[in-house]
């Protein structure tokens, strides 16, 4: 039985100008039981118009790169299953992110805020919370040292894209650089605890998240920056890190 | 700040101190200590002054519509309840933490929707003095009342 | 960062995110909130009638004893529970408790946001 085919409607757009674009459809064979959403694009852009213009690396959720809209919502295509998202009739539309200026068609620019991110600085290491030695009976393995693992976030920038207040507000600092914040401060490795803090608390940092939580809901990685934006709250009420000026 | 332009760029040199991968423009925007916590304290004043109405909008709802025949207070009814001292306190208190709590809200409402700081700066003062007015009409109201 | 056919910046929050409880939540509690405060108006206009004395005041009961004010007092007093109710879960959240199931925080807020206002509504409309 041949593949079905899927009618996908793709926002193409010219360099970062919103106004001259619109959706082109184009009809691509797909295999629900084992494409992706990213094998369903890649197919359109090999067989169909190699001008579409989209970023994609590891394959595997851990680069970040390819995060879009289906069907208005942020995900990674490159591990969504397009039996999750396709109900085998409907057609589907791919949108590049929101809230992050767009390159062209659905890739976007997220410059701004990875250097953000990387500014902090987010380490990209991290302790490991539990430690799989002792779990497995293992002790007193001295050259092996603390176990450490990738930090959660992949800078994805879904986040960004779901919060309804960086849409209202291009100068929020957004919950991907919040949500470092937080895990700078709790993990500082080579960062100012009381800098990075004083950097977020302000009117376009914590202050100005609405509580929306689609952050959390969107994130892949389960970082949960709006619980972490919470937390960063918190650190100031109660005086942590407090910097020599008086307040 | 809405994001670097995409032309290729002299680069005209890092600053001191700058990270390594440093774009211009990528730095993050700083308040003064002032505003920072102004912003955390209106957020808690938001939260106290909510709670608070939970109590003092329970009471007014009850009060006025579920002690007296009908559920309405005529006039004299009116004016026998804020004789009470308790009831005018808790008039008084509702009167207060409702404009505030509201002007919040307004003001929350606003940040998302105006275009810079200086529009924003002048919609407070807006909301402050609507707030101010309110509360002297309310007072003001309350003693024609307790007057007649 | 606007795209053509979605709405300008400032109203991007109304730009629906179905199936997303969180962004349910926020647009409800914005527009009850924004009601109230319209409500609170028009009420200080309304007592101002106090001033006219007796008869000023009570020729307004009739009115606002009728049936379609007591249906408004219904919504008003249902926006009031949902607000107040959403609030509370804003601080919960906002102190750490139940980030991980702010979803179903918010569906314990509607359930009990109905029961309460049809409460209210019975009190108002047939007690």
């Amino acid at each position: 039985m041949p593949d079905p085919t899927i009618v996908l409607r793709v926002w193409r757009q010219q360099g970062s100008d919103a106004s001259n674009g619109r959706f082109e459809t184009f009809e691509v064979q797909a295999d629900p039981r084992r494409d992706s959403v990213l094998d369903v694009l890649e197919r359109t852009w090999a067989e169909q118009d190699h001008t579409l213009v989209f970023r994609h690396a590891c394959h595997h959720a851990s680069c970040g790169t390819c995060t879009l809209l289906v069907d208005g919502r942020e995900r990674l295509p490159c591990v969504t299953a397009l039996h999750d998202v396709w109900d085998g009739r409907s057609s589907m539309t791919l949108e590049p992110l929101r809230n992050v200026p767009v390159v062209a068609d659905l890739a976007v620019d997220p410059g701004v805020m990875l250097t953000r991110v990387a500014g902090l600085p987010l380490p990209y290491v991290r302790a490991v919370e539990a430690d799989a030695r002792s779990a497995s009976g293992v002790t007193d393995d001295a050259d092996v040292g603390t176990a450490e693992r990738f930090e959660d976030c992949l800078e994805c920038l879904a986040c960004v894209s779901a919060c309804p207040v960086a849409s209202g507000d291009p100068d929020y600092l957004g919950p991907a650089v919040l949500a470092a914040a937080d895990r700078a401060i709790e993990e500082p490795r080579s960062g100012d605890p009381a800098r990075i803090l004083d950097l977020v608390n302000t009117e376009h940092g914590i202050w100005q998240c609405r509580s929306v939580w689609s952050c959390s809901a969107v994130c892949p990685a389960g970082v949960d920056p709006a619980a972490r934006i919470m937390s960063l709250r918190r650190r100031v009420w109660r005086g942590d890190h407090r910097s020599g000026s008086a307040p | 700040m809405s994001g670097p332009s995409l032309r290729p760029r002299r680069f005209a040199g890092r600053p001191p101190g700058a990270l390594p991968g440093y774009v211009p423009g990528a730095d993050i925007p700083t308040d003064d200590q002032r505003a920072s916590s102004r912003a955390g304290s209106m957020w808690l004043v938001k939260a106290a002054t909510g709670v608070l109405l939970v109590v003092f909008l329970g009471t007014h709802l009850v009060a006025q519509h579920f002690l007296v025949e009908g559920g309405l207070r005529d006039y004299d009814a009116v004016v026998a309840y804020l004789r009470h001292p308790v009831a005018l306190v808790a008039e008084l208190g509702l009167l207060v933490t409702v404009i505030v709590h509201a002007a919040l809200g307004v003001r929350a409402v606003l940040v998302d929707l105006l275009p810079g700081e200086r529009a924003l700066r002048r919609a407070t003062w807006i909301i402050g003095m609507v707030a101010m007015v309110s509360l002297v009409y309310g007072i003001g109201l309350t003693l024609v009342v307790l007057g007649g | 960062m606007t795209r053509a056919g979605v709405r300008r910046r400032a109203t991007a929050w109304m730009t629906p995110r179905w199936r997303d409880p969180g962004w349910y939540a926020f647009v409800l509690n914005r527009f009850t909130g924004l009601i109230l405060v319209a409500y609170l108006l028009a009420h200080f206009v309304v007592l101002s009638r106090l001033t006219a004395g007796s008869e000023g005041w009570n020729d307004l009961l009739g009115l606002f004893g009728s049936r379609p004010f007591l249906v408004g007092d219904v919504l008003l007093v249902s926006a009031v529970i949902f607000h107040g109710l959403n609030g509370v879960r804003v601080i919960l959240l906002t102190l750490g408790r139940g980030t991980r199931r702010s979803g179903l925080m918010f569906g314990v807020v509607l359930v009990a946001s109905a029961a309460l206002a049809a409460l209210a509504a019975w009190g108002i409309l047939f007690a």
